[in-house]
């Protein structure tokens, strides 16, 4: 720490070369040797010639934590360290602790029966080290400084990972209790789904079309297309808005509206409700599965793992997290590089914790894309012996720098203003996925490039 | 009888269909349109306002990709041509922040948070889009049984019942 030089240190130099160059007062000490115990009577001043002690308090006081008869270091001194200042300067001559040789060591000593040296010039013994008991003092203070910083940073962080694991046991608490009402809902909108559905086929087989129109998946058309064709449909068939809007979401062309039964339009105003019925229910289920899925999600990062193991291919995991994603991906160009899905690499594990880990990463690079003119994901799988990569590369403007160090934390997010639990669970439930199959998950990212990259290790003998 | 749009905007189609299913017994009188986006919204108020009919009412959510409904609908009241038109921002994940904003720069009219329950939006509803046509000086006779009848009385005893 005093890297110089200086005044002080020439007039340590001084008293070292003075004061201990006497070979009778020279011993040697082997490893674990102690020069002298705490308490004990020390009327020497020790200056070490060659190898290392260490200078070990221990406590008398029970500080909660720490017993009584426990030890902590108080200092470490190697060549050229001066050892019992304190007791040798405070005239106690008792030693304040116990000074071990950490090897073997060689040490030159002066007593009290040392005499000052040019006392005319440099004063008293006592006036002549002054020198040394500050700087000995100077840098035990430091030392202890440096131990108290460290103590508190690792307090930080040990506070720090208590408190996300407590988050993670009441995120897991609350997954559980939502998930038995959730469960509760979507099953009973099984039932209800099933008994409208057997009803109106039995008894109202033309109001059970509409309910299937309204149940079954809407075809994708851009609101803006539903408008024009539902403003036409009202304007000719003279419906209500909403009438409109449902025939067109039945035909959104002329050539679907051509497919249509005889009056169809007339059994629609009267019979719409059902269409809605089928639509609620519908919207219900995906509702239910949705929030299932979060839930999942919240207990997975809580450390919760319902794991139920089979073989799998990657091929197809990545597969059904694209048909997962088919409303998100509809305005980007997929280029899919995966190889033929006989030859994909197989792997033991929950093929749902895969496929979340793809959905969750394509998810992303599907939200970046949303102002990016020729809007591109490319997803390929590599496979060598050992292990398999799977790569996401969108052309999105890439991760700002200020924000690459963050994206794993559980509470990063960018897709809303603020904090709040929910969206930015994401990468942190990736990474804490891949992890778990001792995987590894990077990425690279510059405007126009960004890369996931997930690595998989896979079993031997396949 | 003068036509009327209210717009809802919000990105996720379930919640933007049961918000129109709740405003359902306005339809008769006012036109209802849905948005996706506060994009879709502006071009929607775009054409409306070309084919000189009015926006009576906007009601926003806030957290959608691209632009955010507070902004949307500071941007509506910002606009002199919509100067009038109500605006309800329906939320479940507006921060503090966000809602001062809200208040203090797009001068919304009502504020709801997810899940929000039918009658009172619809309340709400009539009560903001009565303000409206008694402000422009809408014939308001035609829309007498969509009305809010508090609204309408107080306007009346303060201008007369002949106006």
């Amino acid at each position: 720490m005093f890297s110089s030089y200086t005044e002080l240190e020439k007039k340590i130099d001084r008293l070292k070369a003075v004061y201990f160059s006497n070979p009778d007062k020279r011993i040697r000490f082997e490893k674990g040797k102690i020069l002298v115990r705490q308490g004990e009577l020390n009327k020497r001043l020790y200056l070490i010639i060659s190898g290392e002690v260490a200078g070990n308090h221990f406590l008398h006081r029970d500080y909660g934590s720490h017993n009584p008869g426990a030890s902590f270091e108080m200092f470490r001194g190697q060549a050229g360290t001066f050892v019992g200042v304190q007791s040798f300067f405070s005239q106690l001559y008792q030693s304040f602790s116990e000074i071990v040789a950490e090897s073997d060591i060689e040490v030159a000593y002066i007593d009290t029966s040392t005499s000052a040296i040019e006392p005319e010039i440099y004063g008293s013994l006592f006036e002549q080290f002054v020198p040394v008991m500050l700087y000995e003092l100077a840098l035990r203070n430091y030392n202890l400084l440096e131990k108290q910083l460290e103590k508190e940073a690792a307090q930080t962080r040990m506070h720090r990972t208590e408190m996300n694991a407590t988050l993670g046991q009441l995120a897991a608490g609350l997954a559980h209790e939502l998930n038995n009402a959730i469960g509760v809902l979507d099953r009973k909108t099984n039932f209800i789904s099933d008994f409208t559905e057997d009803t109106l086929r039995r008894y109202l087989p033309s109001e059970y079309r509409l309910y299937h129109y309204g149940k079954e998946e809407q075809p994708v058309v851009s609101t803006k297309e539903l408008r024009r064709v539902s403003q036409k449909y009202e304007h000719d068939f003279g419906l209500s808005g909403s009438v409109a809007r449902i025939l067109a979401l039945i035909a959104p062309s002329a050539e679907e509206f051509e497919k249509l039964p005889e009056n169809f339009v007339k059994h629609l105003k009267k019979n719409y409700r059902f269409w809605e019925l089928g639509h609620d229910i519908r919207d219900m289920l995906i509702a239910a599965k949705h929030a299932a899925g979060v839930v999942k999600s919240v207990k997975i990062l809580g450390g919760y793992s319902g794991q139920r193991k089979s073989r799998f291919s990657l091929y197809d995991s990545l597969s059904q997290a694209l048909s997962l994603l088919q409303q998100n991906l509809r305005n980007v160009s997929l280029e899919l590089l995966l190889g033929k899905p006989e030859e994909s690499p197989r792997m033991v594990g929950d093929e749902a914790e895969l496929i979340q880990i793809w959905v969750n990463l394509i998810k992303n690079a599907c939200d970046a894309l949303t102002e990016t003119p020729n809007a591109t994901i490319r997803i390929s799988l590599h496979t060598s012996e050992k292990q398999a990569e799977v790569r996401i590369e969108d052309n999105g403007p890439g991760i700002p720098d200020s924000l690459k160090s963050r994206v794993f934390h559980p509470d990063f997010t960018t897709k809303k203003e603020g904090l709040s639990f929910g969206l930015g669970l994401g990468l942190a439930i990736v990474q804490r996925l891949v992890t778990a199959y001792e995987g590894e998950i990077s990425f690279e990212s510059a405007p126009g490039k960004t890369i996931f990259k997930v690595n998989l290790p896979l079993e031997n003998g396949e | 009888m003068e036509t009327i749009n209210v717009i809802c905007v919000d990105d996720q189609k379930d919640v933007l269909d049961a918000v129109l299913r709740d405003l359902r017994p306005l339809e008769d009188f006012f036109r209802l349109e849905p948005a996706e986006s506060a994009a879709e919204c502006r071009e929607l108020m775009d054409e409306i306002d070309e084919r000189g009919e009015s926006v009576g009412l906007v009601i926003s959510d806030h957290v959608m990709p691209g632009e955010l409904g507070v902004s949307l609908l500071g941007w509506i009241s910002a606009t002199p041509r919509f100067s009038k038109t109500k605006k309800i921002l329906l939320t479940g994940q507006a921060n503090q922040a966000d809602t001062i904003r809200a208040i203090n720069e797009a001068h919304i009219d009502s504020y709801f948070e997810k899940p929000w329950k039918g009658e009172e939006l619809l309340g709400t509803v009539k009560k903001l889009l009565t303000a409206y046509i008694l402000e422009k000086g809408i014939a308001y006779e035609e829309f007498m049984p969509v009305l809010d009848q508090a609204e309408l009385l107080t306007f009346l005893t303060r201008n007369g019942f002949d106006t």
